[in-house]
This record gives structure tokens, sequence and C-alpha cells, in this order.
């Protein structure tokens, strides 16, 4: 947008259109609000960041927290930016949290008896192209509802993480799956860094290709998208296979960055990516799924629930600070599409 | 001051939005038993003339209004209770539910909530509304499967009921109910609206189609710029004034000068087409001709343009562009042999709305991009910039969402996009609709620019003057076949409207 939106169109059905304000003074508003838009979230991060660490100042604003805060966010972070291919293409994928847990089991199972982990990786691999596999054609083929279908696929692998593990928790998981979540660059783990790496490609794939233009219009408005000449069906399907293969791997992950595996896992993970992406939808591309947004929004709930927590909240805090986030970020969504619709 | 005479009298009626005076200082009024035409381009204030008086809007100062004699106070509360009922152009009516249920949805089925529904007396009910309507249609249909016209009587029928429950004299306001509908289909909603008229009803019309206002109108009233342009009864007025009116100058001329009938040999030959409704048709287009299809709905021709574009398949036939058969090709391969489709459904197919004008032109460019290279971002914007510019749009601004520009420029925009070259076959499925006078010129010169340049046009309408005045052959449909051809001379509006409806009896 920026300083060409502040030429004044010579036809006055059109100005009608816009919003309203008068020549020079109400573009500038108009501008000012839509950075204040863009970088509200941006904002309210660094003002969460300083209000914590002026109220704690011993506790908040050290680089031990800083780490703790990020590193609790990085396997959540490898969820939640797989879950925008789908969601940008207009698809829930809810089995998320549910595949992640199932291939985290097998994993651990896999490398505690003997299987080295090159091969366990293939496993998990394979399990999650199967998820993808069938949520696509359930979702694209058949023409089942996303959100329906995927609920049904994470109830059932989060079953079958404990058939997998013979319902007990795994331990005493193998040096090498530890070092691959765990070893440090620069002061932070792998798992960390891979999200920021997954973040950096998405925003590329998403921002600056025409892979992501697609998935853009597909989400926006498939049959124009159809019309275009977009094979639809094949790149939905294609969202469904990549987001199913990450969270499986996010699996692998998970259990060596926790360095056990617990089956009952997944219901702790399902909620917080979400609600990362659609408040992340209001920031940055604004009413758009995006991968910068999702990293901001995910860094200001941790940074509000941690804080909170400081003070002396209770544990609860974080299940009802991430439940509100969820609902306030939707609501926000529809609002400014609307105020952007209209008038 | 109070003139008893009228339905409704709104006076002094202004509303501004921050800078934008978006109506100033009009009278507006209409009498029982009148159909009052409101008219306008898009902006001129009628939106925000109907919002005031439904009691979305509250006006600035000054204002007043009086309903049946009766000074009202604004914001007008719960406008039904006053016996106004606006109908959209979208109507409102849910397809997958049957009539009866859509004609109790409004007024709760007529009972309470947690009271059981009487059936028969609720079924006795919406016979006689709609009888009332002069329409014969079964109860239990699905709307989804009734045509348009029909469409259009039930959403009437369903709020003149909510209006018996509240009030005992009616306003209607239409908005734009013809805008996606046929010649003959909005020829029934046209007579749909003398009825509601003569039962002492008074009626505010809204539409961009000047023959069939100047025919159904009793007077007219224009707005341009939020101000009453001009205001007449229908006999006072012609297609001249109103135009006039609306733009604030004459048009010298309504339809671009179409040129000669191009003499080369055909480029698309197609024969024996059928699909759900086509049995079997063959014609063949010319490279610089500008070939029209017309047809009552339901005849087979809007299947065309769909099954031509790779959005539809067919049953049987070929359709060859310069001896290839297109038909057994995907989409994305008749694009790159430059057969395009425009859409007729500009918001769910031609573009997406939400999205920037920039994004949506270069859609169709990025196909010859490889998907995971990036996109040349300064390149797009001059793409879109010359498109633009090419094709008309105002502003030229190509950051600017697709939701934001007018009708007609959204139109000009969807054209842009789907014209990036010149395509060797251009499929336009009615390509004005929801355009307003001053924009359709300027698209359909669009369109007949092309065919000089060389495609082949083929245009699919309900518009038949509008067929009449840029093609060079028009071929009526009936059942599924071709039932005239009319070619030169012969291209008439009324021997189009003769061919259809004498073959479709």
């Amino acid at each position: 947008m920026g300083a060409r939106a502040r030429a004044r169109s010579p036809d006055p059905a059109a100005a009608e259109l816009t919003t309203p304000g008068g020549a020079v003074p109400g573009a500038v508003r108009r501008t000012a609000t839509r950075i204040a838009e863009r970088y509200g979230l941006v904002l309210a991060l660094l003002v969460a960041l300083a209000a914590f660490s002026a109220a704690l100042p011993d506790i908040f604003p050290t680089l031990g927290n800083l780490r703790a805060m990020i590193d609790s966010q990085a396997i959540i972070l490898l969820l939640a930016i797989a879950v925008t291919i789908p969601l940008r293409m207009g698809d829930f994928d809810l089995s998320i949290a549910g595949l992640m847990t199932a291939s985290g089991c097998a994993v651990a199972q896999l490398t505690t008896h003997g299987i080295s982990l090159e091969v366990a990786i293939l496993a998990a691999v394979g399990l999650g192209l199967a998820t993808g596999l069938i949520n696509g054609f359930l979702i694209v083929k058949v023409g089942v509802d996303s959100f329906v279908t995927t609920l049904g696929m994470m109830t059932a692998l989060a079953g079958l993480a404990f058939a997998f593990v013979n319902n007990r928790d795994v331990t005493n998981l193998p040096q090498d799956l530890l070092n691959l979540a765990r070893n440090q660059i620069l002061g932070f783990p792998n798992v960390v860094w891979i999200g920021w790496i997954l973040v950096g490609v998405a925003w590329y794939v998403y921002e600056r290709t025409p892979l992501g233009r697609y998935i853009l219009f597909i989400g926006g408005s498939r049959e124009s998208a159809r019309l275009a000449g977009l094979r639809v069906d094949r790149l939905r399907m294609g969202g469904f296979l990549t987001c199913s293969t990450l969270c499986a791997l996010t699996g692998v992950l998970l259990a060596g960055d926790v360095g056990q595996m617990d089956p009952s896992v997944a219901s702790q993970f399902l909620l917080q990516p979400f609600a990362g992406v659609f408040l992340g939808a209001t920031t940055i591309a604004v009413g758009r799924v995006n991968a910068l947004g999702t990293v901001v929004a995910l860094y200001l709930l941790v940074v509000g629930i941690t804080g909170l927590q400081l003070f002396g909240a209770d544990p609860w805090v974080s299940d009802v600070f991430n439940g509100v986030a969820l609902v306030l970020a939707v609501a926000f969504a529809r609002l400014a599409a609307r105020a952007n619709v209209s008038q | 001051m109070s003139e008893p005479g009228h339905a409704l009298s709104l006076r002094r009626a202004s509303k501004r939005f921050g800078g934008l005076q978006a109506l100033n200082q009009v009278d507006f009024s209409v009498d029982p038993g009148e159909i009052h035409a409101l008219l306008g381009q898009n902006g001129s204030g009628k939106s925000t003339l109907v919002k005031i008086v439904t009691g979305v809007y509250a006006p600035d100062a000054g204002a007043s209004l009086e309903l049946w004699g009766r000074p009202t106070e604004m914001p007008v509360a719960a406008a039904h209770q006053h016996g106004i009922a606006v109908i959209h152009q979208d109507l409102g009516l849910v397809e997958r539910m049957t009539v009866v249920e859509n004609l109790g949805i409004t007024s709760g089925y007529g009972t309470r909530a947690f009271m059981p529904i009487a059936n028969r007396r609720e079924r006795a009910r919406c016979r006689q509304l709609l009888a009332g309507m002069g329409l014969d249609v079964p109860l239990d249909v699905l709307v989804a499967n009734l045509s348009p016209a029909v469409r259009a009587g039930i959403a009437i029928a369903r709020a003149t009921r909510l209006l018996q429950d509240h009030a005992e004299r009616f306003i209607f306001i239409l908005d734009e109910p013809t805008a996606y509908l046929s010649s003959e289909a909005s020829e029934r909603v046209m007579s749909l609206m003398r009825a509601v008229a003569r039962s002492g009803s008074a009626v505010v019309f809204i539409s961009h189609r000047l023959s069939e206002v100047l025919s159904v109108a009793d007077r007219i009233t224009v707005l341009r710029d939020g101000q009453v342009a001009d205001t007449f009864t229908s006999r006072e007025g012609d297609h001249r004034r109103i135009i006039a009116a609306m733009l604030g100058r004459a048009l010298e001329q309504y339809y671009p000068d179409r040129g000669e009938a191009p003499e080369a040999g055909p480029v698309l030959r197609v024969r024996d087409l059928t699909g759900s409704r086509l049995q079997g048709v063959s014609f063949q287009a010319s490279p610089g001709e500008v070939l029209g299809f017309a047809g009552l709905v339901g005849m087979g021709h809007e299947e065309i343009p769909y099954i031509l574009g790779g959005n539809a398949r067919a049953r049987a036939g070929r359709a060859e562009l310069e001896g290839r058969d297109l038909l057994p090709l995907p989409l994305s391969e008749r694009i790159r042999l430059g057969v395009v489709l425009v859409p007729g459904n500009r918001q769910r197919d031609g573009a997406w709305l939400a999205a920037t004008a920039q994004e949506n032109i270069a859609l169709p460019t990025l196909l010859r991009l490889p998907m995971p290279f990036p996109l040349r971002l300064s390149r797009e914007h001059r793409y879109a910039v010359s498109q633009m510019n090419l094709f008309r749009v105002r502003p030229i601004v190509p950051d600017r969402k697709v939701s934001l520009f007018s009708g007609g420029n959204q139109q000009k925009i969807v054209l842009a996009k789907w014209m990036s070259a010149t395509p060797r076959v251009l499929l336009l499925d009615e390509p004005t609709q929801g355009v307003d006078a001053g924009a359709k010129f300027e698209v359909l010169r669009i369109i007949v620019d092309a065919a000089r340049s060389g495609s082949a046009v083929l245009i699919f309408s309900g518009d038949y003057e509008q067929l009449a005045n840029v093609c060079h052959r028009v071929l009526i449909l009936a059942h599924g076949r071709i039932v005239a051809e009319l070619a030169g001379s012969e291209v008439t509006e009324s021997a189009i409207v003769h061919a259809a409806q004498g073959a479709s009896g």
C-alpha cells in the first residue's frame, strides 16, 4: 500500500468506496491506520516484553527466561507453520497434534527396540504421508468437510499413539535421537533453529513465489483459481501431504526434545498452533494466514502467559489465555475484514 | 410539508461520511400504486438513500420522513413494522430448503419458537401468498431447483407475509432484482412488480437496465454525486435523458462500432457439441468476429462457454481450434492455446475480491513461471499498471483490493486479468452484468477491440439489446439446439426476442 494509495482518484464513484476521509489528511490517517493494523501485534509484543521487564526486573528480562520461553514454543511453532499450508488453502487440519504424538511414539518405540534412527525417521515420514493421503483423499476427492475429517483423524491417531507404546511412557531414548533435537548452535537447540528456518522457507514460498500465490488464491476464491488454470485439487492434496509430513517429523523432534515419549500429550498441542496462526493472520499480511505473523503471535502468547505465571498465576492461566486469544483473534480478523470491505 | 398522497416522502436527506458527502439534500417520494425507479451510477448515493429509508443509517440533521402522511422518526426503527421491505439482489432465500420452509422463515412459521407449527394452516397461507403473486409452484420443492424469476417471486411473497403481520400498507424496495436474470426472467419479475403495485403498494425499483426501467416504472429519479440529478415520469423520458442525468453529460454513443464482419476462415469449429442440456450444436467462429448466443434460461446456451473453456464436461462432439480438438485438453492447456473464458459470476469465479488488483491481474501470467522461483514483484507491478491503463481501470492503484473498485472497474479488472495477450478465442458470459451505463461502453469497446485485433469473440448474454448492437452474428438456442441464426442487418433486438420466444414456447 503506502504512498501510492495517496494518489487522489479522479473518479468520484471510486472515491466513495474508499474509507471515508478528506484528501491529504485523510490519506495520511488511512496510511497510519494501516500501519497500526499491520504492526499492532508486533507493538503489543514489544509492549508486553517492556511491561513485564519493568514489573519483574529480576526474573523476567533474563537470558535464561528468554531462552526458556523460546524453547517452550519450538514444537508448537513447527506445528503452526505446518498447519498454515492447509489453512491458507481454506482447509482445516486438526489432525496435526494427534499425528505428531503418534509419530513420536512410533519413533520412540522403534529406536528403543534396536531399530536405527534413520529407519525410524523413515517410518515417521511414512505415517505422515499415509495420514496426508487419507486426509487429502477424503477432503479433496470425496469432498468431506475438512473439519470433521481431520477431527476424526486426530482422535484415531491420538489413540494409535497409545497402541504404539503399549500404553506406557517410553523412556531411555537413544542419544542420537536426543542430539537431533537438543544440539545447540549459538545457544539455541536444533529444534528452535529448525522452526525458524521453516518460518523463513514458508515466508519465502508464501510471499515471493507463484506457488504461494496459488495457495492464497485457492483459499480465497477456489473457483476463480480453478478457472485461471490452477490444478486446485492437486495443490490441495499436496498441501495435506506436506503438512502431515512436517507434523510427523515434528513428532521425531518432540521425542528427542523431551527425552521421553508420553502417549497422552496430543491434547496439549492441539489448540496453541491454531491460536498462533489465527492471531498471526491479524498482523503483517493482515487478513491472510502468514508465516511471520504466526511467529509474532506465538511469542506474544508465551510472553503473556509466562509473565502472568511469574506474577504467581496458576498454571490454568495458560489454557484460558490461549483459548481467549484464539477466539479474540478470529473475532478481530472478522471485524477487520468487514471494515475493509464495506464503505 | 405533509402531502397525504405519498406512501413515502423523504425530504432534505443528507448524509456525510467523513469527508465524503454521500447524500446531499435529497427529496424522494413514492405514491401508493406507483413503481418508482431509482437510478444512478455506482456510488451515486442510491444505497445510502435506501439505507436511510430502512433505518440502517440515521440521516444528518434537517431531514424529515413521512410514511403514508404520518411523520416518522429517523433512524427508522424496525422498518418492517412500518410496512417497508427491501429485497436485495441475492434475494436471501435458503437454496437447500423448500418453498414452504423459506416462506415461513422470516415470520416464525406463524407461531412461537417452541410451539408446534400448524402445518395445514401454514401451507394454506403459503398457497394463498403464492397465488397472490400469480405463481404456481409446488410447496415442497427445494428453492435450488426453481428458476431465478420464480425465486424472485418467492422472495417478494415472503416479504409480503412479514409485512402483512405488521402493517396494512406496504412499500417494497427492490434492489437490482433482475441483475442476474435473462430478459424473459426479468420480464416475469416486471409483471410481478406491476401486480404488487396494482394492489396498492408502493414499489421502489433499482436497476441498471434502462429498457426495463422505461417499460415498467411510472416515475424515474436519477441520482448523481449524492444529489437528485433529474426526476420525471417515464413517459417524459428516454434512454438519452436517463444517461445524461446519470453521467452529467450526454453520451454520443451507447455501443462501440463493431466494424465489418471479417472474411477470414474459421479459427474455431464446433461440431455436434452435447452437454447436460446441449444436444448436438455445431457452429464456426472466425478471427475478428463477434458471435452472440441467446436463448431463454435453461435452453443450453449457458453451457457452451464453460464446456469450451474447460470448466464443464462435454458428453460428445468436437471443438477444433485450428484443427486440434480442445475437448480432451485440461483447462490450463486451453488457456495456453489462447482460449480465454471470462466467467459470468464475477464475485465467485472472475476474481478474488479480497485480493489486490495486481494479484488478480497477475495470476494467469504466473502459470508461465516455474512454481518455486521467486516472483518478480516490480515487473508484476509494472504489468498490472499497464493492463489497468489499457483497460481503463480507475483509479490505477494496483495494490488496492478489488472489492474497493466500482462494479464497472471490477469487470475491467476481470477482463485485464484474462486478456493478457490477444486471445484466439474469447468466451464471455454476461460481460456487462452489474456494470453501470458509463462503464458499459468501455467494457464493450475492449471486447470489440479484441475482435478487431484478431480474436474470435463469443458473447453469451440475456441482454438482447447489447447482442444486437455489438455482434456480427447471433445464434439462438432452444431446448439445446440452434434454432435460428441472424447475421448482418438481420441482427436486431426484436428479431432475437422473436426467435428466442417463438422457438421455446
